[in-house]
């Protein structure tokens, strides 16, 4: 038997997806599902990819409690002060904001930067003495 | 008035990256003595602000014509490999960002040399960050020269925190 289909969306204020570090972000998850999920949280991540593997963290877990089977969830966090979206060389770092249904793991995501002057970091160009 | 938490870390000796094995050791008493330095800074600072470097190189008996200090930033990309031997890393390093800190021209025969050097970390950079696999090391390397012959290097890491809010 498969899963039942769940649609999930997820929606930033302004439509904007690069944040100063420390900021305010806030949005809508939505969700349409034939039954309520068990869960359902939004999970915000850093992967630092490098030339052969990557490293992927969850910063922050924020759980959506009591999920109906359809809704519109407005939420709103705080991002972290680092790491620093970036682009190097050999690593690049990238912000996603994950919206999780439990206990399947659908998911819906959002790139995000995080950065001073909410832009990625461009290490390759800086690349030269001081 | 300045808080507690704001306040920048108090300059101490740091340590050196690279340890001393025991073999490293043996080796050094049947060779030339090997230089060896000494820095002393704060061991975190946060972009935007200065870092201030107060460094010593004694020359263990080497003919040393150049010393550079600097600040180096940089990417470090690790894969692992499992055998039936063991686990092997391989690394790959690039340096994004070289701050220069200081320079000099030892006089002839001297047994030693010092110096000081101080840098803004200009951001926008990335401050430091250590994956399982993959990091951003930032370190103050002290390098000694003969001539155009580079005879002796070693790094002290600092940790680099982002911008203070």
């Amino acid at each position: 038997m498969s899963a039942p289909v769940i649609s999930l969306a997820l929606q930033l204020e302004d439509a904007g997806t690069a944040f100063e570090p420390g900021a305010r972000l806030g949005g809508v998850a939505r969700w349409t599902s034939p039954i309520a999920p068990r869960g359902m949280e939004l999970r915000l991540i850093w992967v630092l990819q490098g030339k052969w593997e990557r490293d992927i963290r969850i910063a922050q877990t924020i759980a959506l409690p009591d999920p109906q089977a359809s809704e519109r969830r407005p939420f709103f966090l705080t991002l972290p002060r680092a790491p620093y979206s970036f682009r190097g060389t050999l690593l690049v770092l990238e912000w996603t904001l994950e919206l999780v249904a439990l206990p399947g793991e659908e998911k819906a995501s959002v790139g995000l930067v995080l950065a001073p002057g909410r832009r990625a970091i461009d290490l390759v160009h800086r690349d030269a003495r001081k | 008035m300045t808080s507690n938490a704001s306040a920048s870390p108090v300059p101490r000796p740091l340590k050196a990256r690279s340890h001393s094995s025991f073999f490293a050791r043996v080796r050094r008493l049947l060779r030339r003595a090997a230089p060896h330095a000494r820095v002393v800074a704060p061991a975190e600072v946060h972009l935007g602000e200065r870092l201030v470097v107060d460094w010593r190189l004694d020359h263990g008996g080497r003919e040393v014509t150049n010393v550079s200090v600097t600040l180096v930033g940089s990417e470090v990309s690790r894969r692992r490999t499992s055998a039936r031997t063991g686990i092997t890393v391989v690394s790959e390093t690039h340096p994004f960002l070289t701050y220069e800190l200081d320079r000099c021209m030892p006089d002839r025969g001297a047994r030693g040399s010092q110096g000081q050097g101080s840098v803004v970390l200009t951001a926008p950079a990335v401050p430091t960050l250590a994956g399982k696999v993959n990091e951003i090391a930032w370190a103050i390397v002290v390098e000694a020269a003969f001539q155009a012959t580079a005879i002796w290097r070693n790094e002290f890491p600092v940790v680099v925190l982002p911008v203070r809010s």
